[in-house]
C-alpha cells in the first residue's frame, strides 16, 4: 500500500525562556492510503503542531515529511488534501452556502460546479435545509458538520481532522462519526487527531500515541489492544472442582453459587469450559473482554510520564 | 488570482458588517451632518472652514477606520483559525496577504466614498450650490485620501505580520502622525532648521517614512484660491498616486516576505 | 523559494528609490501648494501646537481663539491678542482674516487716551501681513492691506505702499474699486507721470468693462476716472510741471513760483509732566495742512519696514509719540497729554527729541496748489531740507530737550519751554473763522 503520510525525525522546537522545548521530538510516522490514523495524545504532546508543520503552515525545525510522496509544502498536494481545524470559527456573517462557495473558490472551482457541489455536499453532511442560514445562527454541530462539508470541496485523498467530535452533543457524535467512516468507504485516507477514544477506537484503523512530541505506541488497533481477557460465569460447579480452575493469571471468584472465571486471552475458552462440564456445572456466559484503548492510552502516557520524570531525576 | 478576488471579497463583506466599524463610520457620518453647525464657531464663516472642517473629520474617521479594520486582520483569522482552512488549501501565503489587504482596501474605498457623498450632499444643501469648482476639490481630496488611507491600512499590514494588535495600534498611529507632520518637519528642521544632526534625520525621515503629508492635498481644497491649481493638480496627484503605490508595493513585500517565514 | 526571496528584494530595492525620487520630486510642488503652516515652525512649537496641524479642526480651533482675541481687542487686553494671533495664523494661515484685521488692529488700535495709536507696533503688523502675504501669494487681499498701513498708517514711506498695491492690482480678483488708490500712491510717492498713465488705464478698463457688460457703475467708474485725470493734468499744469519740463517755468506765472517762505517757529512747553503744549506759527494761512510732530526718545527710531521676527516681543521701555497738529490762520497749537500711558511712555532715555515734519507730497490740493507736490513752492530760512535725489522739499525741524524738562524735573520743576529762534507769541483763538495775518518776520535775502 502506498503512504499517504510519512515523517521521517520531524521535529518542532520552540524557543522559551528557560531553553528551548520539543514540541515535536522526531517523530516517524506512516499513514497508508485508505486507513483511518487515530493520532492520540493528551493535550499538549504536539499533535496539532505536527498537523500545522504536515500541512505547511507551520516549518520543521528539523527532520522531513510527505503527503501523497510528495514533500510537505507543495502546493500541488494541497489540492488533494484538506483540513478541519479543531473548534473552527466560520466567517460568522456568511451563510453556510456562502462558506462552501468561498472555500471553493480557492480551489478555483468555476460557478457551475461550485453551485452543485456546495448543493451535494449541504445535502451530504445533512444541512440542506440550512444552507441560507448564517454561521452565527448555528449550532456547534452545525458548525462542525459545515467545516466537514468545507473540508470535502476538492475532494480530498488525505484529511486532516482535528478534534472532529469535541465538545460535541452525543448525538452530534455519532453524526460525525459516520461521516468519518463514510469517507473511509469511499477510499480516504482521514488523519484524526483526538483525545476522545472512544471514538477513535470505533473507527480507527491504526493509532499512534504521542506524549510531550514523543511517539509512545503506534501500530494496528486490534495488535496494540491485544492481550484482553475472557469472562466465563458458571454455575453449580461443585467447589472441589473450582481450583482445579485455578492457573496462572486466572482469577476465579465465587458470587453465591455463581462462578466467575477471569481469564487471559491467551488460555483460551476451551479448556474451562470442557472443566466446567465435567464437573457438572453449567455455563452461563462466555464474554471476550478486549482491552480498551483508554486503558491502553492512560497506560502508555503513565508510563511515559514516569519514565520522564526518572530520566529528569538523574 | 481568483484566490486573492475570494479572499478580498470576503475580507470586504466581513468589514462592511462589523459592528466596530459600523458605529466609527456612523459617528463620522453624524460629524459630517453637524458640522455646518459648527461653523457657527468661526468668524471665517466661509464655505473654506466647512470644507476643511469636514475633510478633516472626514480624515480622522478614515485613519481610525483603517487602523482598527487592518490591526486585527490577520490576528483575527488566526484567533479563528480560519487561516488554518484557507492555508491547507492550494493557496500561498501572499494570495493570503494580497486578498486580505485588497479587501481592507476595497472595505475603507467605500467608506470613504460612503462619508464623501454624504459630505457632498450636506455641501450642496447648506451651500445651495452644484458648482464643480467647490465640489471638484472635495472630490480630489477624498481621491487622495483613499491612496493616504491604502498606504496607512498597508503600513498596518505589515506590523501585523510581527506585532500584536494593540502594538500595531500604537505603532502605526506613530507613523501615521510621523508621516502626516514630515514635510511641515523637514521644513522646519531639516531645510531652516540649524542643528545638523536634526538635519540629517529629518532628511533620512523624509526619504523613507511613508510621507502622509505629501498625499494630502486638503489644504487646497480649502484655501481662499482653492482652485488655482487645476491642471497641475492633477499632475501632482497622479505623482502621489505612483509614490502611494510604490510605497504600499514596499510594504506589501516585506509583508509577505515576513509572513512567508512566520509561525501562524 | 530562496530565488523568488531574492526577486522580491530586488523589487524592493527598486520600489524603494522610486518612492523616494518621486516623494522628493513632489515635495517642491507641495511646498507651493499645500503647505499648511510653515510659518514659524522653526521658531520653536510645542509637540502639541504640532500634533494640531494633522488635525483637520484646525481651523475651527483657530476661529474659536480668533473669537477670543475679538474679545481682547474690545476689552484692551492687549497683551494677550498677540500671541493668540500668532497662534491663530499658524493654526490656519489662509485664514486672512486674521491677518487683515489682526494688522489693522496691531497698528490702529493700541492707543493712548488722546487715540493716537502706538506707532511702535507698526513693524510688528507689517511683519504680520508680510506672512499673511506669503502663505496667500495668490490674492491681492493681503497685498492690498499691506499697502494701506504703508499708505494710511505709515504715511511716510510711499514707494512701499506703491509696490504694494503695484502687487495688489496685478491679481485677478482684485476689487475694479480698489485699484484706483495705486494712483494716489503715485503721486504721495511723487511719480506723476504714473500716476497720469494708471488713471489712464483705468479709465480705459471701464470704458472696457461696460461696453462688455453694460453695467451702470463701471460707466460711473469710467466718469470718474476719467474726471480724476483730468484735474490731474489741470494740475500739473497749473502747478508748472510741464512747464518745467519745457523748461519755460519761468516764463510764466505759476503758483509755486516765488517759494512761501514758512518761517517756522514753535514753542514747547511742558504744561505738567508729560504734558506737552506744541503751539507756533508758519506761512501758509490756509487751513488743512497738516505738520506731523513727533516726540520720542533721542536714538528711537521706528524703521517702517516689518519686524525682523514674529515674536511680538515690544520694547515697552521705548517712547515714540506721533500727532498731527493741524494747522489754521498761520498757527497751530496743541496739548499733547501723554501723562496717563506711562507703558507708551515711558520716558527713560536721558534726552528727548521733538521734531516737525511738513511733507508737501501729502497736504491737500489747496495747499500743494502753493507750493508744489514736491515743495518746490516752499523754503524756510531755517528747517528747510532738500532732498535732491528724490527731488522732495521738506520742512524739518528738531529740537532736543532733556528729560528732565519732560518730567517737569530738577531745573525744570519751575517752568518747562523751549522757543525756537525767532518765535512769535501770537495769541491763539479757537474755533475762529476769520482769517488772521500774523506778523511776518522779513524775507531771506
Amino acid at each position: 500500500m502506498p503512504t499517504a503520510i510519512k515523517t521521517e525525525n520531524l521535529t518542532k522546537t520552540y524557543r522559551t525562556r528557560s531553553g528551548s522545548v520539543n514540541v515535536v521530538d522526531n517523530l516517524n510516522i506512516e499513514v497508508e492510503e485508505g486507513e483511518i490514523y487515530g493520532f492520540l495524545g493528551p493535550n499538549g504532546a504536539g499533535k496539532t503542531s505536527t498537523i500545522k508543520m504536515l500541512l505547511g503552515i507551520s516549518y520543521p525545525s528539523s527532520g522531513q515529511a510527505w503527503l501523497l510522496g510528495k514533500e510537505v509544502g507543495d502546493m500541488e498536494i494541497h489540492r488533494k488534501i484538506s483540513y478541519l481545524p479543531e473548534k473552527p470559527y466560520y466567517y460568522e456573517h456568511m451563510t453556510g452556502m456562502e462558506i462552501l462557495n468561498f472555500y471553493a473558490k480557492l480551489f478555483n472551482i468555476g460557478p457551475a460546479e461550485r453551485a452543485a457541489k456546495a448543493t451535494a455536499l449541504l445535502e451530504k453532511v445533512n444541512l440542506a435545509s440550512d444552507g441560507a442560514k448564517t454561521i452565527s445562527q448555528y449550532s456547534k454541530g452545525m458548525q462542525q458538520r459545515i467545516g466537514l462539508a468545507q473540508s470535502l470541496l476538492n475532494d480530498p485523498v488525505l484529511l486532516f481532522l482535528d478534534e472532529p467530535t469535541a465538545g460535541l452533543d452525543p448525538i452530534a457524535h455519532v453524526e460525525i462519526r459516520d461521516l468519518i467512516l463514510q469517507m473511509r468507504d469511499e477510499g480516504k485516507t482521514v488523519f484524526i487527531s483526538s483525545h476522545e477514544l472512544s471514538d477513535v477506537e470505533r473507527i480507527c484503523d491504526r493509532v499512534a500515541i504521542l506524549n510531550k512530541g514523543k511517539v509512545e505506541q503506534q501500530g494496528k488497533l486490534d495488535d496494540l489492544l491485544k492481550g484482553g481477557r475472557i469472562e466465563i460465569q458458571a454455575e453449580g460447579v461443585p467447589d472441589g472442582a473450582v481450583d482445579s480452575l485455578r492457573t496462572d493469571g486466572v482469577i476465579v471468584s465465587n458470587h453465591g453459587g455463581r462462578l466467575i472465571i477471569d481469564a487471559p486471552d491467551s488460555a483460551g475458552s476451551d479448556g474451562f469450559l470442557d472443566a466446567i462440564r465435567t464437573a457438572g456445572g453449567r455455563v452461563i456466559s462466555v464474554i471476550p473482554r478486549r482491552k480498551r484503548l483508554e486503558d491502553l492510552f492512560v497506560e502508555t502516557v503513565t508510563r511515559a510520564t514516569e519514565r520522564i520524570k526518572r530520566e529528569d531525576a538523574r | 488570482m481568483s484566490q486573492i478576488l475570494a479572499i478580498a471579497s470576503t475580507t470586504l463583506g466581513e468589514a462592511i458588517r462589523r459592528r466596530v466599524l459600523l458605529i466609527i463610520l456612523m459617528v463620522g457620518l453624524a460629524f459630517l451632518i453637524i458640522s455646518p453647525s459648527l461653523n457657527q464657531l468661526t468668524p471665517r464663516g466661509e464655505r473654506m472652514v466647512l470644507i476643511q472642517m469636514t475633510l478633516g473629520i472626514l480624515k480622522i474617521t478614515s485613519a481610525i477606520l483603517a487602523v482598527t479594520l487592518t490591526v486585527y486582520l490577520l490576528p483575527n483569522e488566526v484567533e479563528r483559525r480560519t487561516i488554518y482552512t484557507i492555508l491547507s488549501k492550494p493557496v500561498q501565503r501572499y494570495q493570503f496577504l494580497l486578498g486580505k489587504f485588497f479587501g481592507s482596501v476595497g472595505a475603507l474605498t467605500l467608506m470613504i466614498g460612503m462619508m464623501t457623498l454624504v459630505l457632498l450632499v450636506a455641501f450642496v444643501i447648506q451651500q445651495q450650490t452644484f458648482d464643480m469648482k467647490d465640489l471638484g476639490p472635495i472630490i480630489r481630496s477624498s481621491i487622495m485620501l483613499v491612496f493616504q488611507m491604502s498606504l496607512l491600512a498597508a503600513v498596518a499590514m505589515f506590523f501585523s505580520t510581527f506585532v500584536t494588535p494593540v502594538v500595531n495600534f500604537f505603532l502605526t498611529g506613530l507613523v501615521f502622525v510621523f508621516g502626516t507632520l514630515l514635510n511641515p518637519l523637514f521644513e522646519a528642521l531639516g531645510e531652516r532648521g540649524n542643528q545638523p544632526a536634526m538635519q540629517v534625520i529629518t532628511k533620512i525621515a523624509h526619504y523613507a517614512v511613508p510621507n502622509f503629508s505629501t498625499l494630502d492635498i486638503s489644504t487646497n481644497a480649502a484655501s481662499e484660491a482653492g482652485t488655482r491649481i487645476g491642471g497641475s493638480e492633477l499632475v501632482y496627484m497622479t505623482q502621489g498616486m505612483l509614490y502611494a503605490l510604490a510605497y504600499i508595493g514596499i510594504l506589501l513585500i516585506l509583508s509577505v516576505l515576513v509572513f512567508d517565514r512566520k509561525e501562524v | 523559494m530562496a530565488k523568488k526571496r531574492g526577486v522580491l528584494i530586488g523589487v524592493l530595492a527598486g520600489a524603494f528609490i522610486a518612492q523616494a525620487a518621486i516623494s522628493q520630486s513632489m515635495y517642491p510642488t507641495w511646498k507651493r501648494d499645500y503647505s499648511t503652516g510653515n510659518t514659524g515652525i522653526a521658531e520653536g512649537l510645542s509637540v502639541d501646537q504640532l500634533l494640531a496641524s494633522m488635525s483637520g479642526l484646525r481651523q475651527m480651533v483657530a476661529g474659536i481663539l480668533w473669537v477670543q482675541c475679538d474679545e481682547y481687542f474690545h476689552n484692551g487686553q492687549f497683551d494677550a491678542i498677540l500671541p493668540l494671533v500668532r497662534l491663530i495664523t499658524w493654526l490656519d494661515p489662509r485664514q486672512m482674516e486674521v491677518y487683515s484685521s489682526g494688522a489693522w488692529h496691531i497698528a490702529y488700535n493700541f492707543t493712548d487716551e488722546q487715540n493716537r495709536s502706538d506707532r511702535r507696533y507698526i513693524p510688528i503688523a507689517l511683519r504680520l501681513l508680510e506672512e499673511g502675504v506669503v502663505q496667500n501669494p495668490d490674492t491681492y487681499r493681503l497685498f492690498h492691506e499691506t499697502g494701506w498701513i504703508y499708505y494710511h498708517k505709515v504715511d511716510d514711506n510711499f514707494p512701499e505702499a506703491v509696490r504694494w498695491f503695484e502687487q495688489s492690482v496685478q491679481k485677478p480678483d482684485v476689487l475694479p474699486a480698489l485699484r484706483g488708490i495705486l494712483a494716489n500712491a503715485y503721486l504721495k510717492a511723487g511719480q506723476l507721470d504714473k500716476a497720469v498713465d494708471w488713471y489712464a488705464t483705468l479709465e480705459k478698463d471701464y470704458q472696457t468693462r461696460f461696453e462688455l457688460t453694460g453695467d451702470r457703475s463701471d460707466e460711473t467708474q469710467y466718469d470718474v476716472m476719467a474726471n480724476n485725470l483730468n484735474n490731474l493734468l489741470i494740475r500739473m499744469t497749473s502747478r508748472g510741471v510741464f512747464g518745467r519740463r519745457a523748461g519755460v517755468y519761468d516764463q510764466y506765472d505759476y503758483d509755486t513760483q516765488n517759494p512761501v517762505d514758512l518761517n517756522f517757529t514753535v514753542k514747547i512747553e511742558v504744561l505738567q509732566p508729560k504734558v506737552v503744549r506744541v503751539s507756533g506759527t508758519w506761512g501758509i494761512p490756509a487751513t488743512g495742512a497738516r505738520i506731523r510732530c513727533v516726540i520720542r526718545d533721542k536714538g528711537f527710531e521706528i524703521p517702517w519696514e516689518p519686524a525682523p521676527s514674529m515674536d511680538f516681543e515690544l520694547d515697552k521701555g521705548r517712547t515714540y509719540m506721533l500727532d498731527s497738529l493741524y494747522t489754521q490762520n498761520n498757527r497751530f497749537d496743541r496739548k499733547i497729554d501723554m501723562s496717563r500711558n506711562p507703558t507708551m511712555y515711558p520716558f527713560k532715555a536721558d534726552t528727548v527729541v521733538v521734531e516737525f515734519m511738513f511733507n508737501p507730497r501729502t497736504a491737500p490740493h489747496h495747499i500743494q496748489d502753493k507750493v508744489g507736490w514736491d515743495g518746490e513752492g516752499m523754503t524756510d530760512k531755517r528747517y528747510y531740507v532738500f532732498d535732491k535725489e528724490r527731488n522732495h522739499h521738506w520742512l524739518y525741524a528738531a529740537f532736543e530737550i532733556p528729560r528732565d524738562m519732560i518730567l517737569r524735573r530738577g531745573n525744570y520743576r519751575l517752568e518747562g519751554v523751549l522757543r525756537s529762534e525767532g518765535f512769535i507769541d501770537v495769541e491763539v483763538r479757537e474755533q475762529s473763522d476769520v482769517i488772521e495775518r500774523i506778523p511776518r518776520a522779513p524775507l531771506r535775502n
